[in-house]
Protein backbone atom coordinates (compact mmCIF):
# COMPACT_ATOMS: atom_id res chain seq x y z
CA UNK A 1 0.00 0.00 0.00
CA UNK A 2 1.46 3.32 -1.02
CA UNK A 3 1.11 6.48 1.04
CA UNK A 4 -1.03 9.24 -0.39
CA UNK A 5 -2.23 12.42 1.39
CA UNK A 6 -5.88 11.95 0.47
CA UNK A 7 -7.60 13.40 3.55
CA UNK A 8 -6.35 16.53 5.24
CA UNK A 9 -7.26 18.55 8.32
CA UNK A 10 -6.40 22.22 8.71
CA UNK A 11 -6.51 23.17 12.39
CA UNK A 12 -6.80 26.93 11.90
CA UNK A 13 -6.53 27.70 15.59
CA UNK A 14 -6.66 26.12 19.03
CA UNK A 15 -8.46 29.17 20.36
CA UNK A 16 -12.16 28.96 21.07
CA UNK A 17 -14.92 31.19 22.41
CA UNK A 18 -16.11 28.28 24.59
CA UNK A 19 -14.39 26.81 27.67
CA UNK A 20 -15.75 23.28 27.46
CA UNK A 21 -14.84 21.10 30.42
CA UNK A 22 -14.29 18.08 28.19
CA UNK A 23 -12.19 19.83 25.53
CA UNK A 24 -9.09 17.80 24.68
CA UNK A 25 -7.26 20.58 22.84
CA UNK A 26 -7.65 24.06 24.35
CA UNK A 27 -4.51 25.31 26.05
CA UNK A 28 -4.16 27.88 28.80
CA UNK A 29 -1.83 29.90 26.57
CA UNK A 30 -3.90 29.44 23.44
CA UNK A 31 -4.73 33.16 23.13
CA UNK A 32 -1.04 33.92 22.72
CA UNK A 33 -0.05 31.09 20.41
CA UNK A 34 1.40 32.02 17.06
CA UNK A 35 -0.93 30.90 14.31
CA UNK A 36 -0.27 30.71 10.61
CA UNK A 37 -1.43 33.81 8.76
CA UNK A 38 -4.22 33.73 6.21
CA UNK A 39 -1.64 33.93 3.40
CA UNK A 40 0.26 30.95 4.86
CA UNK A 41 -2.91 28.83 5.08
CA UNK A 42 -3.85 29.67 1.51
CA UNK A 43 -0.35 28.81 0.31
CA UNK A 44 -0.49 25.50 2.21
CA UNK A 45 -3.89 24.77 0.64
CA UNK A 46 -2.28 25.26 -2.74
CA UNK A 47 0.51 22.86 -1.81
CA UNK A 48 -1.81 20.13 -0.49
CA UNK A 49 -4.02 20.48 -3.57
CA UNK A 50 -0.97 19.94 -5.77
CA UNK A 51 -0.01 16.95 -3.60
CA UNK A 52 -3.42 15.42 -4.43
CA UNK A 53 -5.49 15.93 -1.28
CA UNK A 54 -9.15 15.39 -2.04
CA UNK A 55 -10.98 15.97 1.28
CA UNK A 56 -10.09 18.85 3.53
CA UNK A 57 -11.54 19.49 6.98
CA UNK A 58 -11.39 23.04 8.35
CA UNK A 59 -11.50 22.86 12.12
CA UNK A 60 -10.05 24.24 15.34
CA UNK A 61 -10.39 25.11 18.20
CA UNK A 62 -13.23 27.10 16.78
CA UNK A 63 -12.30 28.12 13.23
CA UNK A 64 -14.91 30.91 13.14
CA UNK A 65 -13.16 32.49 16.14
CA UNK A 66 -10.42 33.72 13.82
CA UNK A 67 -11.14 37.25 12.69
CA UNK A 68 -9.72 36.38 9.26
CA UNK A 69 -11.71 33.16 8.89
CA UNK A 70 -13.59 34.34 5.80
CA UNK A 71 -10.35 35.44 4.14
CA UNK A 72 -8.72 32.06 4.79
CA UNK A 73 -11.81 30.11 3.75
CA UNK A 74 -12.34 32.11 0.56
CA UNK A 75 -8.69 31.58 -0.35
CA UNK A 76 -8.81 27.83 0.20
CA UNK A 77 -12.19 27.09 -1.38
CA UNK A 78 -11.50 27.67 -5.11
CA UNK A 79 -8.68 25.11 -5.06
CA UNK A 80 -11.38 22.44 -5.21
CA UNK A 81 -11.47 20.14 -2.20
CA UNK A 82 -14.35 18.14 -0.82
CA UNK A 83 -14.55 20.62 2.00
CA UNK A 84 -15.88 20.06 5.52
CA UNK A 85 -16.22 22.68 8.24
CA UNK A 86 -16.47 21.83 11.94
CA UNK A 87 -17.85 24.52 14.23
CA UNK A 88 -19.81 25.02 17.45
CA UNK A 89 -22.21 27.27 15.45
CA UNK A 90 -22.23 30.05 18.06
CA UNK A 91 -20.28 32.51 15.88
CA UNK A 92 -22.19 32.35 12.59
CA UNK A 93 -22.21 36.02 11.66
CA UNK A 94 -23.76 37.61 8.55
CA UNK A 95 -20.27 37.96 7.11
CA UNK A 96 -19.58 34.24 7.62
CA UNK A 97 -22.91 33.36 6.02
CA UNK A 98 -22.24 35.61 3.05
CA UNK A 99 -18.98 33.73 2.42
CA UNK A 100 -20.46 30.27 2.99
CA UNK A 101 -23.44 31.05 0.76
CA UNK A 102 -21.14 31.91 -2.14
CA UNK A 103 -18.85 28.97 -1.35
CA UNK A 104 -20.80 26.29 0.48
CA UNK A 105 -18.73 23.51 2.05
CA UNK A 106 -19.76 19.99 1.12
CA UNK A 107 -20.29 19.10 4.75
CA UNK A 108 -20.75 21.04 7.99
CA UNK A 109 -20.39 19.38 11.38
CA UNK A 110 -21.76 21.10 14.48
CA UNK A 111 -21.15 19.76 17.98
CA UNK A 112 -23.77 20.44 20.64
CA UNK A 113 -23.10 20.39 24.37
CA UNK A 114 -26.51 20.48 26.03
CA UNK A 115 -30.22 21.10 25.73
CA UNK A 116 -30.43 24.59 27.23
CA UNK A 117 -28.47 27.74 28.05
CA UNK A 118 -27.90 26.44 31.58
CA UNK A 119 -25.99 23.44 30.17
CA UNK A 120 -23.85 25.69 27.97
CA UNK A 121 -23.17 27.97 30.94
CA UNK A 122 -22.11 25.06 33.16
CA UNK A 123 -20.17 23.09 30.57
CA UNK A 124 -18.88 25.69 28.11
CA UNK A 125 -18.93 28.91 30.13
CA UNK A 126 -21.26 30.68 27.67
CA UNK A 127 -24.57 31.65 29.25
CA UNK A 128 -26.51 32.07 25.98
CA UNK A 129 -24.59 29.34 24.14
CA UNK A 130 -27.56 27.10 23.40
CA UNK A 131 -29.62 29.92 21.87
CA UNK A 132 -26.66 31.03 19.80
CA UNK A 133 -25.96 27.50 18.60
CA UNK A 134 -29.60 27.02 17.60
CA UNK A 135 -29.58 30.35 15.77
CA UNK A 136 -26.32 29.37 14.04
CA UNK A 137 -27.71 26.02 12.94
CA UNK A 138 -30.84 27.74 11.60
CA UNK A 139 -28.58 29.82 9.36
CA UNK A 140 -26.27 26.97 8.36
CA UNK A 141 -29.15 24.70 7.38
CA UNK A 142 -30.12 27.18 4.64
CA UNK A 143 -26.92 26.18 2.83
CA UNK A 144 -26.86 23.23 0.43
CA UNK A 145 -24.13 21.59 2.53
CA UNK A 146 -24.75 18.25 4.22
CA UNK A 147 -25.30 19.12 7.88
CA UNK A 148 -24.21 16.78 10.67
CA UNK A 149 -25.06 17.49 14.28
CA UNK A 150 -23.12 15.81 17.06
CA UNK A 151 -23.56 15.67 20.79
CA UNK A 152 -20.72 15.21 23.25
CA UNK A 153 -22.26 14.37 26.63
CA UNK A 154 -20.67 14.83 30.04
CA UNK A 155 -21.71 13.03 33.20
CA UNK A 156 -23.98 16.06 33.81
CA UNK A 157 -25.81 15.89 30.47
CA UNK A 158 -25.80 12.18 29.75
CA UNK A 159 -29.33 11.78 31.05
CA UNK A 160 -30.53 14.37 28.54
CA UNK A 161 -29.61 12.47 25.40
CA UNK A 162 -33.14 11.45 24.53
CA UNK A 163 -34.45 14.94 25.28
CA UNK A 164 -31.79 16.48 23.06
CA UNK A 165 -32.40 13.98 20.28
CA UNK A 166 -36.11 14.76 20.28
CA UNK A 167 -35.66 18.54 20.47
CA UNK A 168 -33.12 18.60 17.68
CA UNK A 169 -35.00 16.18 15.48
CA UNK A 170 -38.25 18.11 15.94
CA UNK A 171 -36.54 21.38 15.07
CA UNK A 172 -34.09 20.39 12.35
CA UNK A 173 -35.14 16.91 11.23
CA UNK A 174 -31.70 15.56 12.10
CA UNK A 175 -30.79 12.99 14.76
CA UNK A 176 -27.57 14.15 16.44
CA UNK A 177 -24.68 11.70 16.30
CA UNK A 178 -23.42 10.75 19.73
CA UNK A 179 -19.70 11.28 20.40
CA UNK A 180 -19.58 9.53 23.74
CA UNK A 181 -15.93 8.59 24.02
CA UNK A 182 -13.92 11.44 25.49
CA UNK A 183 -10.19 11.15 26.05
CA UNK A 184 -7.87 12.97 28.37
CA UNK A 185 -6.38 16.25 27.12
CA UNK A 186 -3.79 15.99 24.35
CA UNK A 187 -0.95 18.22 23.09
CA UNK A 188 -0.79 20.27 26.27
CA UNK A 189 -4.55 20.81 26.59
CA UNK A 190 -5.41 22.48 29.91
CA UNK A 191 -8.81 20.94 30.67
CA UNK A 192 -9.41 17.65 32.46
CA UNK A 193 -12.02 15.85 30.38
CA UNK A 194 -11.63 12.68 32.44
CA UNK A 195 -13.21 14.42 35.43
CA UNK A 196 -16.50 15.04 33.64
CA UNK A 197 -16.77 12.33 30.99
CA UNK A 198 -19.40 9.60 31.27
CA UNK A 199 -18.18 6.39 32.89
CA UNK A 200 -17.29 3.44 30.63
CA UNK A 201 -20.58 1.76 31.57
CA UNK A 202 -22.59 4.90 30.75
CA UNK A 203 -20.63 5.28 27.51
CA UNK A 204 -21.36 1.72 26.41
CA UNK A 205 -25.03 1.93 27.47
CA UNK A 206 -25.75 5.11 25.57
CA UNK A 207 -23.67 4.17 22.54
CA UNK A 208 -25.43 0.82 22.31
CA UNK A 209 -28.86 2.37 22.69
CA UNK A 210 -28.19 5.11 20.14
CA UNK A 211 -26.63 2.75 17.61
CA UNK A 212 -29.53 0.34 17.83
CA UNK A 213 -32.05 3.19 17.51
CA UNK A 214 -30.13 4.61 14.56
CA UNK A 215 -30.07 1.27 12.75
CA UNK A 216 -33.77 0.74 13.38
CA UNK A 217 -34.50 4.26 12.07
CA UNK A 218 -32.92 3.22 8.78
CA UNK A 219 -35.48 0.47 8.27
CA UNK A 220 -38.73 1.58 6.61
CA UNK A 221 -41.72 1.08 8.93
CA UNK A 222 -43.38 -1.53 6.72
CA UNK A 223 -40.26 -3.73 6.75
CA UNK A 224 -39.50 -3.51 10.48
CA UNK A 225 -41.30 -6.73 11.36
CA UNK A 226 -39.19 -8.66 8.82
CA UNK A 227 -35.80 -7.33 9.90
CA UNK A 228 -33.67 -8.79 12.64
CA UNK A 229 -30.52 -6.99 13.72
CA UNK A 230 -27.46 -9.18 14.07
CA UNK A 231 -23.94 -8.51 15.26
CA UNK A 232 -20.74 -9.46 13.58
CA UNK A 233 -17.20 -8.88 14.72
CA UNK A 234 -14.95 -6.48 12.89
CA UNK A 235 -14.00 -7.67 9.42
CA UNK A 236 -10.62 -9.33 9.36
CA UNK A 237 -8.32 -7.91 6.77
CA UNK A 238 -7.72 -10.33 3.97
CA UNK A 239 -4.44 -8.73 3.09
CA UNK A 240 -1.74 -7.13 5.16
CA UNK A 241 -2.47 -3.42 5.55
CA UNK A 242 0.53 -1.21 6.03
CA UNK A 243 0.06 1.45 8.71
CA UNK A 244 2.18 3.81 10.76
CA UNK A 245 -0.12 4.30 13.73
CA UNK A 246 -2.62 1.46 13.32
CA UNK A 247 -4.98 3.43 11.06
CA UNK A 248 -4.81 5.71 8.04
CA UNK A 249 -3.01 8.47 9.97
CA UNK A 250 0.18 9.45 8.18
CA UNK A 251 -0.63 6.98 5.40
CA UNK A 252 -3.62 8.63 3.76
CA UNK A 253 -4.57 11.33 6.24
CA UNK A 254 -2.79 14.20 7.94
CA UNK A 255 -3.32 17.27 10.09
CA UNK A 256 -1.63 20.63 9.73
CA UNK A 257 -1.65 22.31 13.14
CA UNK A 258 -2.34 25.97 13.92
CA UNK A 259 1.41 26.67 13.69
CA UNK A 260 2.16 24.67 10.55
CA UNK A 261 3.33 21.34 11.94
CA UNK A 262 2.37 18.20 10.06
CA UNK A 263 0.90 15.42 12.23
CA UNK A 264 -0.55 12.04 11.30
CA UNK A 265 -3.51 12.69 13.58
CA UNK A 266 -4.75 15.74 15.46
CA UNK A 267 -4.58 13.81 18.74
CA UNK A 268 -0.87 13.03 18.62
CA UNK A 269 2.07 15.40 18.21
CA UNK A 270 4.90 13.11 19.35
CA UNK A 271 5.71 12.47 15.70
CA UNK A 272 5.76 15.55 13.50
CA UNK A 273 7.42 17.32 10.63
CA UNK A 274 7.19 20.97 9.68
CA UNK A 275 4.86 21.69 6.76
CA UNK A 276 5.48 25.43 7.03
CA UNK A 277 9.28 25.34 7.01
CA UNK A 278 9.89 22.27 4.84
CA UNK A 279 6.93 22.66 2.51
CA UNK A 280 3.98 20.28 2.60
CA UNK A 281 5.20 17.55 0.27
CA UNK A 282 8.72 17.18 1.75
CA UNK A 283 7.17 17.20 5.25
CA UNK A 284 4.66 14.54 4.20
CA UNK A 285 7.36 12.40 2.62
CA UNK A 286 9.63 12.65 5.66
CA UNK A 287 6.85 11.96 8.21
CA UNK A 288 7.25 8.15 8.42
CA UNK A 289 10.89 8.55 9.48
CA UNK A 290 9.72 10.26 12.66
CA UNK A 291 7.42 7.44 13.79
CA UNK A 292 9.07 5.15 16.34
CA UNK A 293 6.63 2.98 18.26
CA UNK A 294 7.55 0.38 20.87
CA UNK A 295 5.68 -2.97 20.80
CA UNK A 296 2.39 -2.70 22.64
CA UNK A 297 1.68 -5.02 25.58
CA UNK A 298 -1.90 -5.68 24.45
CA UNK A 299 -0.68 -8.03 21.69
CA UNK A 300 -2.01 -11.16 23.42
CA UNK A 301 -5.28 -9.68 24.68
CA UNK A 302 -8.34 -11.74 23.77
CA UNK A 303 -10.27 -8.53 23.03
CA UNK A 304 -7.64 -7.06 20.72
CA UNK A 305 -9.60 -7.57 17.51
CA UNK A 306 -12.51 -5.49 18.78
CA UNK A 307 -10.54 -2.95 20.80
CA UNK A 308 -10.29 0.67 19.64
CA UNK A 309 -7.03 1.43 21.42
CA UNK A 310 -4.49 3.23 19.24
CA UNK A 311 -1.12 4.86 20.01
CA UNK A 312 -2.70 8.33 20.21
CA UNK A 313 -5.26 7.20 22.78
CA UNK A 314 -2.67 5.22 24.75
CA UNK A 315 -0.51 8.35 24.92
CA UNK A 316 -3.47 10.61 25.84
CA UNK A 317 -4.76 8.29 28.54
CA UNK A 318 -1.53 6.99 30.07
CA UNK A 319 1.24 9.30 28.89
CA UNK A 320 2.99 6.35 27.25
CA UNK A 321 2.67 4.34 24.05
CA UNK A 322 2.96 1.14 26.11
CA UNK A 323 0.35 2.18 28.67
CA UNK A 324 -2.88 0.20 28.97
CA UNK A 325 -5.74 2.63 29.59
CA UNK A 326 -8.38 1.21 31.92
CA UNK A 327 -10.99 3.53 30.33
CA UNK A 328 -10.60 1.81 26.95
CA UNK A 329 -10.25 -1.69 28.45
CA UNK A 330 -13.49 -1.30 30.34
CA UNK A 331 -15.36 0.07 27.32
CA UNK A 332 -14.13 -2.81 25.16
CA UNK A 333 -15.00 -5.51 27.71
CA UNK A 334 -18.43 -4.05 28.44
CA UNK A 335 -19.14 -3.77 24.71
CA UNK A 336 -18.18 -7.41 24.17
CA UNK A 337 -20.42 -8.42 27.06
CA UNK A 338 -23.28 -6.45 25.53
CA UNK A 339 -22.74 -8.21 22.21
CA UNK A 340 -22.92 -11.61 23.87
CA UNK A 341 -26.14 -10.66 25.66
CA UNK A 342 -27.62 -9.40 22.40
CA UNK A 343 -26.73 -12.60 20.59
CA UNK B 1 -20.09 25.38 -29.65
CA UNK B 2 -19.75 23.69 -26.30
CA UNK B 3 -18.23 24.96 -23.07
CA UNK B 4 -17.89 23.45 -19.62
CA UNK B 5 -20.24 24.93 -17.03
CA UNK B 6 -18.70 26.74 -14.09
CA UNK B 7 -18.96 25.04 -10.71
CA UNK B 8 -16.46 22.23 -11.15
CA UNK B 9 -12.74 22.17 -10.42
CA UNK B 10 -10.72 19.62 -12.42
CA UNK B 11 -8.22 17.96 -10.07
CA UNK B 12 -5.77 15.09 -10.34
CA UNK B 13 -6.12 12.80 -7.31
CA UNK B 14 -3.86 9.75 -7.13
CA UNK B 15 -3.51 9.78 -10.94
CA UNK B 16 -7.28 9.90 -11.37
CA UNK B 17 -8.97 12.90 -12.99
CA UNK B 18 -11.87 14.15 -10.89
CA UNK B 19 -14.28 17.05 -11.07
CA UNK B 20 -15.10 18.50 -7.67
CA UNK B 21 -18.38 20.36 -7.44
CA UNK B 22 -18.03 23.83 -5.88
CA UNK B 23 -19.93 27.05 -5.32
CA UNK B 24 -23.62 27.25 -6.21
CA UNK B 25 -23.22 23.91 -7.96
CA UNK B 26 -23.08 22.15 -4.56
CA UNK B 27 -26.84 22.71 -4.29
CA UNK B 28 -27.38 20.51 -7.35
CA UNK B 29 -24.52 18.09 -6.91
CA UNK B 30 -22.67 17.64 -3.62
CA UNK B 31 -19.72 15.47 -4.55
CA UNK B 32 -17.29 14.59 -7.30
CA UNK B 33 -17.15 12.86 -10.68
CA UNK B 34 -14.27 10.78 -12.02
CA UNK B 35 -13.23 11.24 -15.65
CA UNK B 36 -11.39 8.87 -17.93
CA UNK B 37 -8.28 10.18 -19.65
CA UNK B 38 -9.90 11.29 -22.91
CA UNK B 39 -12.84 12.93 -21.19
CA UNK B 40 -10.42 14.83 -18.95
CA UNK B 41 -8.51 15.93 -22.07
CA UNK B 42 -11.70 17.17 -23.75
CA UNK B 43 -12.98 18.76 -20.54
CA UNK B 44 -9.92 20.99 -20.32
CA UNK B 45 -10.27 21.99 -23.98
CA UNK B 46 -13.85 23.08 -23.35
CA UNK B 47 -12.76 25.71 -20.84
CA UNK B 48 -13.10 27.85 -23.98
CA UNK B 49 -15.99 27.27 -26.41
CA UNK B 50 -15.25 24.50 -28.93
CA UNK B 51 -17.27 22.82 -31.65
CA UNK B 52 -17.41 19.03 -31.93
CA UNK B 53 -15.19 19.11 -35.04
CA UNK B 54 -12.47 21.00 -33.19
CA UNK B 55 -12.63 18.57 -30.30
CA UNK B 56 -12.45 15.59 -32.65
CA UNK B 57 -9.46 17.13 -34.41
CA UNK B 58 -7.68 17.60 -31.06
CA UNK B 59 -8.39 13.99 -30.15
CA UNK B 60 -6.82 12.86 -33.44
CA UNK B 61 -3.72 14.94 -32.70
CA UNK B 62 -3.33 13.43 -29.23
CA UNK B 63 -4.43 9.84 -29.78
CA UNK B 64 -4.18 7.33 -32.60
CA UNK B 65 -7.76 7.41 -33.76
CA UNK B 66 -9.49 8.14 -37.05
CA UNK B 67 -11.32 11.45 -37.42
CA UNK B 68 -14.66 9.69 -38.02
CA UNK B 69 -14.32 7.57 -34.90
CA UNK B 70 -13.17 10.57 -32.82
CA UNK B 71 -16.10 12.69 -34.00
CA UNK B 72 -18.61 9.96 -33.17
CA UNK B 73 -17.09 9.59 -29.68
CA UNK B 74 -17.05 13.36 -29.12
CA UNK B 75 -20.69 13.70 -30.13
CA UNK B 76 -21.70 10.86 -27.85
CA UNK B 77 -19.77 12.44 -24.97
CA UNK B 78 -21.23 15.91 -25.63
CA UNK B 79 -24.76 14.50 -25.57
CA UNK B 80 -24.00 12.74 -22.27
CA UNK B 81 -22.46 15.85 -20.68
CA UNK B 82 -25.11 18.24 -21.98
CA UNK B 83 -27.97 16.07 -20.73
CA UNK B 84 -26.37 16.12 -17.28
CA UNK B 85 -25.83 19.89 -17.39
CA UNK B 86 -22.06 19.59 -17.13
CA UNK B 87 -21.50 21.25 -20.49
CA UNK B 88 -23.55 23.98 -22.13
CA UNK B 89 -24.08 25.02 -25.72
CA UNK B 90 -22.91 28.58 -26.35
CA UNK B 91 -22.97 31.00 -29.27
CA UNK B 92 -19.89 31.02 -31.48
Amino acid sequence: MSRYPMDGTFELTLRCNLRCKMCMFRREDSQAMEELTAAQWIDLADQVAKAGTMSLLITGGEPLFRKDFTEIYAGIYPKGFLLALYTNATLVTDRVMETLRAMPPHRIGVTLYGTCNEDYKNICGLSDGFDRAMEGIEKLRTLPSALELRFTPTCDTIEKIEELDKRIYDRFGIHPILSARVFKAVRGGCMQPETCRPSPRQTVDITWKQTEARLRNLIPEEFKKYVKLEISDRCEYTEQTQTLLGCGAGMKSFTVTYDGKLLGCQLLDTFQTDALQEGFLPAWERFPETVQLPPHPCGDCEYLQNCTLCPAVAMAETGSFTGVPSYICEITKLTEKRKEEFR
Amino acid sequence: MYQTKPGFVHRKIADVDVLISIGGNVADFNGYITLNETCAFLWDLMAEPKCSEQLAQSLCSEYEVSYEEALADVQELLTFLTERALVQEVEA
